[in-house]
Protein backbone atom coordinates (compact mmCIF):
# COMPACT_ATOMS: atom_id res chain seq x y z
CA UNK A 1 0.00 0.00 0.00
CA UNK A 2 1.08 3.59 -0.59
CA UNK A 3 1.34 4.52 3.05
CA UNK A 4 3.29 7.02 5.10
CA UNK A 5 5.38 4.15 6.49
CA UNK A 6 7.07 3.82 3.06
CA UNK A 7 9.19 6.88 3.75
CA UNK A 8 12.53 6.04 2.13
CA UNK A 9 13.74 9.14 0.30
CA UNK A 10 11.22 11.56 1.83
CA UNK A 11 12.43 15.07 2.53
CA UNK A 12 11.75 17.22 5.53
CA UNK A 13 12.43 15.01 8.56
CA UNK A 14 15.58 16.93 9.46
CA UNK A 15 18.77 15.76 11.13
CA UNK A 16 19.00 12.38 12.79
CA UNK A 17 19.03 12.74 16.58
CA UNK A 18 21.99 10.40 16.94
CA UNK A 19 21.82 10.69 20.73
CA UNK A 20 18.34 9.14 20.97
CA UNK A 21 19.10 5.76 22.52
CA UNK A 22 15.68 5.27 24.08
CA UNK A 23 14.27 1.78 23.61
CA UNK A 24 11.35 2.00 26.03
CA UNK A 25 10.15 5.19 27.68
CA UNK A 26 7.78 3.52 30.18
CA UNK A 27 6.42 0.19 31.39
CA UNK A 28 3.36 0.27 29.14
CA UNK A 29 5.68 0.35 26.12
CA UNK A 30 7.55 -2.68 27.50
CA UNK A 31 4.28 -4.55 27.98
CA UNK A 32 2.92 -3.89 24.49
CA UNK A 33 6.25 -4.96 22.97
CA UNK A 34 6.05 -8.21 24.93
CA UNK A 35 2.34 -8.82 24.28
CA UNK A 36 2.90 -8.48 20.55
CA UNK A 37 6.04 -10.59 20.40
CA UNK A 38 4.49 -13.33 22.50
CA UNK A 39 1.35 -13.28 20.33
CA UNK A 40 3.47 -13.81 17.20
CA UNK A 41 5.47 -16.59 18.90
CA UNK A 42 2.23 -18.22 20.03
CA UNK A 43 0.83 -18.16 16.49
CA UNK A 44 -2.09 -15.83 17.22
CA UNK A 45 -1.19 -13.91 14.05
CA UNK A 46 1.84 -13.58 11.79
CA UNK A 47 4.42 -10.82 11.73
CA UNK A 48 3.49 -9.62 8.25
CA UNK A 49 -0.02 -8.88 9.44
CA UNK A 50 1.36 -6.81 12.29
CA UNK A 51 3.24 -4.65 9.80
CA UNK A 52 0.23 -4.33 7.54
CA UNK A 53 -2.06 -3.28 10.37
CA UNK A 54 0.46 -0.78 11.71
CA UNK A 55 0.93 0.94 8.35
CA UNK A 56 -2.76 0.93 7.47
CA UNK A 57 -3.58 4.01 9.56
CA UNK A 58 -4.17 7.70 9.08
CA UNK A 59 -0.76 9.12 8.09
CA UNK A 60 -1.01 11.91 10.63
CA UNK A 61 -1.63 9.38 13.40
CA UNK A 62 1.34 7.35 12.21
CA UNK A 63 3.64 10.36 12.36
CA UNK A 64 2.34 11.75 15.64
CA UNK A 65 2.16 8.57 17.70
CA UNK A 66 5.22 7.36 19.64
CA UNK A 67 6.78 4.21 18.21
CA UNK A 68 5.49 1.58 20.66
CA UNK A 69 2.10 3.26 20.94
CA UNK A 70 1.59 2.59 17.24
CA UNK A 71 1.71 -1.10 18.12
CA UNK A 72 -1.24 -0.99 20.49
CA UNK A 73 -4.04 -0.28 17.99
CA UNK A 74 -2.69 -3.03 15.78
CA UNK A 75 -2.62 -5.64 18.57
CA UNK A 76 -6.10 -4.65 19.79
CA UNK A 77 -7.52 -4.98 16.30
CA UNK A 78 -5.90 -8.36 15.63
CA UNK A 79 -7.34 -9.79 18.87
CA UNK A 80 -10.71 -8.23 18.09
CA UNK A 81 -10.68 -9.99 14.72
CA UNK A 82 -9.78 -13.22 16.48
CA UNK A 83 -12.92 -12.79 18.59
CA UNK A 84 -11.20 -11.87 21.83
CA UNK A 85 -13.04 -8.86 23.24
CA UNK A 86 -14.36 -7.77 26.62
CA UNK A 87 -17.89 -8.34 25.31
CA UNK A 88 -17.33 -11.88 24.07
CA UNK A 89 -16.51 -14.79 26.33
CA UNK A 90 -14.28 -16.47 23.78
CA UNK A 91 -11.03 -17.86 25.14
CA UNK A 92 -9.78 -20.01 22.26
CA UNK A 93 -7.88 -18.96 19.14
CA UNK A 94 -7.63 -21.74 16.56
CA UNK A 95 -4.02 -22.60 15.74
CA UNK A 96 -2.56 -20.65 18.64
CA UNK A 97 -0.71 -22.21 21.56
CA UNK A 98 0.14 -20.79 24.97
CA UNK A 99 3.85 -20.57 25.82
CA UNK A 100 4.49 -20.68 29.57
CA UNK A 101 7.07 -18.23 30.92
CA UNK A 102 9.55 -20.94 31.88
CA UNK A 103 9.61 -22.40 28.36
CA UNK A 104 10.12 -19.14 26.55
CA UNK A 105 13.87 -18.53 26.69
CA UNK A 106 14.89 -21.88 25.26
CA UNK A 107 12.50 -21.48 22.36
CA UNK A 108 13.69 -17.95 21.70
CA UNK A 109 17.38 -18.77 22.00
CA UNK A 110 17.36 -21.73 19.64
CA UNK A 111 15.00 -20.36 16.99
CA UNK A 112 15.77 -21.58 13.49
CA UNK A 113 14.04 -20.63 10.29
CA UNK A 114 12.26 -23.76 9.01
CA UNK A 115 13.11 -25.09 5.56
CA UNK A 116 10.51 -23.88 3.09
CA UNK A 117 8.83 -26.25 0.66
CA UNK A 118 10.46 -26.35 -2.79
CA UNK A 119 9.36 -24.24 -5.75
CA UNK A 120 10.03 -24.46 -9.50
CA UNK A 121 13.48 -23.06 -10.42
CA UNK A 122 14.05 -19.32 -10.02
CA UNK A 123 13.56 -17.27 -13.19
CA UNK A 124 16.46 -14.84 -12.84
CA UNK A 125 20.19 -15.34 -12.40
CA UNK A 126 22.99 -13.57 -10.59
CA UNK A 127 24.50 -10.84 -12.77
CA UNK A 128 21.31 -10.06 -14.67
CA UNK A 129 19.72 -6.62 -14.71
CA UNK A 130 16.08 -6.60 -13.73
CA UNK A 131 13.34 -3.97 -13.59
CA UNK A 132 10.97 -3.71 -10.66
CA UNK A 133 7.26 -3.71 -11.38
CA UNK A 134 5.50 -0.35 -11.34
CA UNK A 135 2.23 -1.62 -9.90
CA UNK A 136 1.24 -0.30 -6.54
CA UNK A 137 -0.85 -2.77 -4.58
CA UNK A 138 -3.42 -1.48 -2.09
CA UNK A 139 -2.39 -4.14 0.44
CA UNK A 140 0.88 -4.93 2.22
CA UNK A 141 4.06 -5.09 0.17
CA UNK A 142 7.77 -4.95 0.92
CA UNK A 143 8.84 -3.28 -2.31
CA UNK A 144 9.54 0.33 -1.29
CA UNK A 145 7.98 2.98 -3.56
CA UNK A 146 11.38 4.41 -4.47
CA UNK A 147 12.32 1.23 -6.32
CA UNK A 148 9.22 0.85 -8.48
CA UNK A 149 10.18 0.79 -12.14
CA UNK A 150 13.92 0.95 -11.28
CA UNK A 151 16.54 -1.36 -12.69
CA UNK A 152 18.98 -3.17 -10.44
CA UNK A 153 21.51 -5.96 -10.69
CA UNK A 154 20.86 -9.37 -9.17
CA UNK A 155 23.79 -9.79 -6.78
CA UNK A 156 22.75 -12.98 -5.06
CA UNK A 157 20.02 -15.57 -4.84
CA UNK A 158 18.93 -15.97 -1.21
CA UNK A 159 16.54 -18.91 -1.37
CA UNK A 160 12.84 -19.45 -0.80
CA UNK A 161 11.05 -17.41 1.84
CA UNK A 162 7.57 -16.69 3.10
CA UNK A 163 6.07 -14.08 0.79
CA UNK A 164 5.22 -11.18 3.09
CA UNK A 165 2.64 -9.68 0.72
CA UNK A 166 0.60 -12.90 0.81
CA UNK A 167 1.02 -13.76 4.50
CA UNK A 168 -0.16 -10.26 5.45
CA UNK A 169 -3.50 -11.25 3.93
CA UNK A 170 -3.41 -14.76 5.46
CA UNK A 171 -2.40 -16.50 2.24
CA UNK A 172 0.46 -18.90 2.84
CA UNK A 173 2.72 -18.51 -0.18
CA UNK A 174 6.47 -18.74 -0.66
CA UNK A 175 8.66 -17.07 -3.26
CA UNK A 176 12.23 -16.96 -4.47
CA UNK A 177 14.17 -14.05 -3.06
CA UNK A 178 17.06 -12.25 -4.75
CA UNK A 179 19.42 -9.65 -3.33
CA UNK A 180 19.35 -6.79 -5.83
CA UNK A 181 21.54 -3.70 -5.88
CA UNK A 182 20.44 -0.33 -7.29
CA UNK A 183 22.86 2.54 -7.83
CA UNK A 184 22.10 5.87 -6.21
CA UNK A 185 21.93 7.44 -9.65
CA UNK A 186 19.30 4.93 -10.84
CA UNK A 187 17.08 5.65 -7.85
CA UNK A 188 17.58 9.33 -7.18
CA UNK A 189 18.82 10.74 -10.46
CA UNK A 190 21.38 13.48 -10.82
CA UNK A 191 20.97 14.68 -7.25
CA UNK A 192 22.27 11.45 -5.77
CA UNK A 193 25.36 11.27 -3.59
CA UNK A 194 28.45 9.97 -5.33
CA UNK A 195 29.22 6.26 -5.21
CA UNK A 196 26.23 5.08 -3.18
CA UNK A 197 23.79 2.23 -3.64
CA UNK A 198 20.85 0.47 -2.03
CA UNK A 199 20.77 -3.30 -1.77
CA UNK A 200 17.55 -5.05 -0.84
CA UNK A 201 15.72 -8.37 -0.92
CA UNK A 202 13.42 -8.71 -3.87
CA UNK A 203 10.72 -11.38 -4.01
CA UNK A 204 10.50 -12.75 -7.54
CA UNK A 205 7.00 -11.28 -8.25
CA UNK A 206 8.41 -7.78 -7.64
CA UNK A 207 10.41 -8.11 -10.88
CA UNK A 208 8.61 -7.16 -14.08
CA UNK A 209 11.28 -8.01 -16.62
CA UNK A 210 14.86 -8.78 -17.45
CA UNK A 211 16.70 -5.81 -18.96
CA UNK A 212 19.48 -6.14 -21.52
CA UNK A 213 22.75 -4.61 -20.35
CA UNK A 214 23.38 -1.20 -21.79
CA UNK A 215 27.00 -0.74 -22.97
CA UNK B 1 3.31 -4.69 36.50
CA UNK B 2 2.48 -1.44 38.29
CA UNK B 3 2.78 2.10 37.08
CA UNK B 4 5.50 3.61 39.24
CA UNK B 5 4.67 7.21 38.40
CA UNK B 6 1.95 8.38 40.79
CA UNK B 7 2.23 12.11 40.18
CA UNK B 8 0.27 11.84 36.91
CA UNK B 9 -2.69 9.61 36.16
CA UNK B 10 -1.79 6.83 33.74
CA UNK B 11 -2.14 7.81 30.10
CA UNK B 12 -4.86 6.40 27.89
CA UNK B 13 -2.13 4.34 26.31
CA UNK B 14 -1.08 2.79 29.62
CA UNK B 15 -4.71 2.12 30.57
CA UNK B 16 -5.42 0.43 27.26
CA UNK B 17 -2.28 -1.72 27.48
CA UNK B 18 -3.28 -2.79 30.98
CA UNK B 19 -6.83 -3.58 29.87
CA UNK B 20 -5.50 -5.67 26.98
CA UNK B 21 -3.07 -7.60 29.16
CA UNK B 22 -5.78 -8.23 31.74
CA UNK B 23 -8.18 -9.51 29.08
CA UNK B 24 -5.59 -11.83 27.55
CA UNK B 25 -4.39 -13.24 30.84
CA UNK B 26 -7.91 -13.72 32.23
CA UNK B 27 -8.83 -15.68 29.11
CA UNK B 28 -5.76 -17.83 29.61
CA UNK B 29 -4.24 -16.69 26.31
CA UNK B 30 -1.01 -15.28 27.69
CA UNK B 31 1.07 -16.14 30.72
CA UNK B 32 2.04 -12.82 32.37
CA UNK B 33 5.29 -14.54 33.39
CA UNK B 34 6.08 -15.00 29.68
CA UNK B 35 5.67 -11.26 29.17
CA UNK B 36 8.03 -10.56 32.08
CA UNK B 37 10.45 -13.05 30.56
CA UNK B 38 10.38 -11.38 27.14
CA UNK B 39 11.04 -7.97 28.69
CA UNK B 40 13.95 -9.42 30.63
CA UNK B 41 15.32 -11.01 27.46
CA UNK B 42 15.02 -7.70 25.62
CA UNK B 43 16.65 -5.64 28.33
CA UNK B 44 19.11 -8.00 29.96
CA UNK B 45 19.95 -11.05 27.85
CA UNK B 46 20.33 -9.84 24.30
CA UNK B 47 22.56 -6.95 23.30
CA UNK B 48 25.51 -5.74 21.24
CA UNK B 49 28.05 -7.77 23.23
CA UNK B 50 26.75 -10.81 21.37
CA UNK B 51 27.54 -9.23 18.01
CA UNK B 52 30.90 -7.98 19.31
CA UNK B 53 31.99 -11.54 20.17
CA UNK B 54 31.22 -12.62 16.62
CA UNK B 55 33.08 -9.68 15.10
CA UNK B 56 36.15 -10.18 17.31
CA UNK B 57 36.31 -13.88 16.41
CA UNK B 58 36.00 -13.02 12.71
CA UNK B 59 38.90 -10.59 13.07
CA UNK B 60 41.03 -13.14 14.88
CA UNK B 61 40.20 -16.29 12.94
CA UNK B 62 40.17 -16.19 9.10
CA UNK B 63 38.48 -19.59 8.86
CA UNK B 64 35.66 -18.48 11.17
CA UNK B 65 35.30 -15.28 9.17
CA UNK B 66 35.03 -17.19 5.89
CA UNK B 67 32.34 -19.47 7.28
CA UNK B 68 30.53 -16.53 8.91
CA UNK B 69 30.30 -14.65 5.63
CA UNK B 70 29.17 -17.77 3.81
CA UNK B 71 26.50 -18.87 6.24
CA UNK B 72 26.16 -16.90 9.43
CA UNK B 73 23.15 -18.89 10.63
CA UNK B 74 25.30 -21.98 10.98
CA UNK B 75 28.22 -20.46 12.87
CA UNK B 76 26.93 -17.85 15.31
CA UNK B 77 25.92 -20.62 17.70
CA UNK B 78 29.50 -21.83 17.99
CA UNK B 79 30.26 -18.69 19.94
CA UNK B 80 27.13 -17.30 21.52
CA UNK B 81 24.16 -19.04 23.12
CA UNK B 82 21.63 -17.60 20.70
CA UNK B 83 21.07 -18.48 17.08
CA UNK B 84 21.48 -15.74 14.50
CA UNK B 85 18.42 -17.24 12.81
CA UNK B 86 18.11 -15.29 9.58
CA UNK B 87 21.23 -13.13 9.80
CA UNK B 88 23.63 -12.24 6.98
CA UNK B 89 27.03 -10.73 7.78
CA UNK B 90 28.26 -7.90 5.53
CA UNK B 91 32.00 -7.28 5.40
CA UNK B 92 33.29 -3.72 5.22
CA UNK B 93 36.37 -3.30 3.00
CA UNK B 94 38.33 -0.32 1.68
CA UNK B 95 36.00 -0.46 -1.34
CA UNK B 96 32.60 -0.87 0.33
CA UNK B 97 31.12 0.53 3.53
CA UNK B 98 27.85 -1.17 4.52
CA UNK B 99 25.08 0.42 6.56
CA UNK B 100 21.70 -1.02 7.52
CA UNK B 101 18.23 0.47 7.77
CA UNK B 102 14.60 -0.57 7.52
CA UNK B 103 12.78 2.13 5.56
CA UNK B 104 9.38 0.42 5.83
CA UNK B 105 9.32 -0.27 9.57
CA UNK B 106 12.08 -1.08 12.05
CA UNK B 107 13.64 -4.48 11.19
CA UNK B 108 16.92 -4.88 13.05
CA UNK B 109 19.25 -7.81 13.88
CA UNK B 110 17.98 -7.76 17.46
CA UNK B 111 18.95 -11.32 18.30
CA UNK B 112 22.61 -10.33 17.94
CA UNK B 113 22.49 -6.59 18.77
CA UNK B 114 19.60 -6.31 21.22
CA UNK B 115 16.77 -3.83 20.93
CA UNK B 116 17.28 -1.03 18.43
CA UNK B 117 18.00 2.52 19.62
CA UNK B 118 15.46 5.30 19.13
CA UNK B 119 17.35 6.92 16.27
CA UNK B 120 17.27 3.72 14.19
CA UNK B 121 13.46 3.86 14.23
CA UNK B 122 13.30 7.64 13.64
CA UNK B 123 11.67 9.05 10.53
CA UNK B 124 14.81 11.08 9.78
CA UNK B 125 17.05 8.01 9.68
CA UNK B 126 14.58 5.81 7.79
CA UNK B 127 13.81 8.45 5.15
CA UNK B 128 17.26 9.88 4.63
CA UNK B 129 19.88 7.16 4.90
CA UNK B 130 18.88 5.55 1.59
CA UNK B 131 18.98 8.87 -0.26
CA UNK B 132 21.85 10.75 1.36
CA UNK B 133 23.80 8.18 3.35
CA UNK B 134 27.00 10.21 3.38
CA UNK B 135 25.26 13.19 4.98
CA UNK B 136 23.57 10.94 7.53
CA UNK B 137 26.83 9.17 8.39
CA UNK B 138 28.46 12.57 8.82
CA UNK B 139 25.81 13.36 11.45
CA UNK B 140 27.14 10.32 13.32
CA UNK B 141 30.67 11.74 12.94
CA UNK B 142 31.62 9.24 10.27
CA UNK B 143 33.15 10.36 6.97
CA UNK B 144 33.50 7.74 4.25
CA UNK B 145 35.77 8.74 1.33
CA UNK B 146 34.00 8.95 -2.03
CA UNK B 147 36.37 6.28 -3.35
CA UNK B 148 34.51 3.88 -1.02
CA UNK B 149 31.01 2.87 -2.07
CA UNK B 150 28.40 3.42 0.62
CA UNK B 151 26.04 0.47 0.29
CA UNK B 152 22.78 0.84 2.20
CA UNK B 153 20.98 -2.40 3.02
CA UNK B 154 17.24 -1.92 3.37
CA UNK B 155 16.08 -4.80 5.60
CA UNK B 156 12.71 -5.25 3.99
CA UNK B 157 12.02 -8.97 4.16
CA UNK B 158 13.10 -12.04 6.13
CA UNK B 159 16.85 -11.48 6.39
CA UNK B 160 18.63 -9.33 8.93
CA UNK B 161 22.08 -7.83 8.45
CA UNK B 162 25.07 -7.42 10.74
CA UNK B 163 28.00 -5.31 9.54
CA UNK B 164 31.49 -6.74 10.04
CA UNK B 165 33.57 -3.58 10.43
CA UNK B 166 37.22 -3.40 9.37
CA UNK B 167 39.68 -4.37 12.06
CA UNK B 168 41.33 -1.23 13.44
CA UNK B 169 45.01 -0.69 12.79
CA UNK B 170 47.43 -1.31 15.62
CA UNK B 171 45.54 -4.34 16.94
CA UNK B 172 47.88 -7.05 15.69
CA UNK B 173 48.36 -9.72 18.30
CA UNK B 174 45.56 -8.46 20.55
CA UNK B 175 43.59 -11.15 22.36
CA UNK B 176 40.05 -11.82 21.17
CA UNK B 177 38.58 -10.64 24.46
CA UNK B 178 40.38 -7.30 24.06
CA UNK B 179 39.29 -7.01 20.44
CA UNK B 180 35.68 -7.42 21.60
CA UNK B 181 35.97 -4.23 23.61
CA UNK B 182 36.71 -2.27 20.44
CA UNK B 183 33.50 -3.31 18.72
CA UNK B 184 30.78 -0.69 19.13
CA UNK B 185 27.13 -1.29 18.35
CA UNK B 186 27.10 1.44 15.73
CA UNK B 187 30.08 -0.15 13.98
CA UNK B 188 27.88 -3.24 13.48
CA UNK B 189 25.04 -1.09 12.06
CA UNK B 190 27.44 0.84 9.84
CA UNK B 191 26.92 4.25 11.44
CA UNK B 192 30.21 4.10 13.31
CA UNK B 193 33.68 2.61 13.38
CA UNK B 194 35.24 0.36 16.01
CA UNK B 195 37.28 2.04 18.72
CA UNK B 196 41.05 2.20 18.41
CA UNK B 197 43.00 0.56 21.25
CA UNK B 198 43.80 4.06 22.50
CA UNK B 199 40.13 5.08 22.57
CA UNK B 200 39.14 1.85 24.31
CA UNK B 201 41.84 2.36 26.93
CA UNK B 202 40.65 5.88 27.59
CA UNK B 203 36.96 4.98 27.89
Amino acid sequence: MDGIHDMGGFHGFGRVDTTNETTFANDAQRRIFAINMLSVMQGVYNIDKTRYYMENVDPSDYLNTPYWERWLGMVEQLYREAGITAESDQSEIPGARRIPGDKLWDGFRTLRIPEPPPLPAPIYSVGESVRMRRDSVPTHTRLPHFLRGRVGRVEDYKGIFRFADAYASDRPENQHVYSVRFTGDEIWGSGCEENTSVQIEIYEPYISERVAHEN
Amino acid sequence: MSDQNHTEPPSDFALRVRALETLLSERGLVDPAALDELIDIAEARIGPRTGAKIVARAWADPDYKRRLLENAQEVTEELVDITGANVIVLENTPDVHNVIVCTLCSCYPFRLLGMSPGWYKSYAYRSRVVREPRKVLAEFGLTVPTSTEVRVWDSNAELRYLVLPMRPEGTEGMAETDLEKLVTRNSMIGTGRPLTPGEAGAS
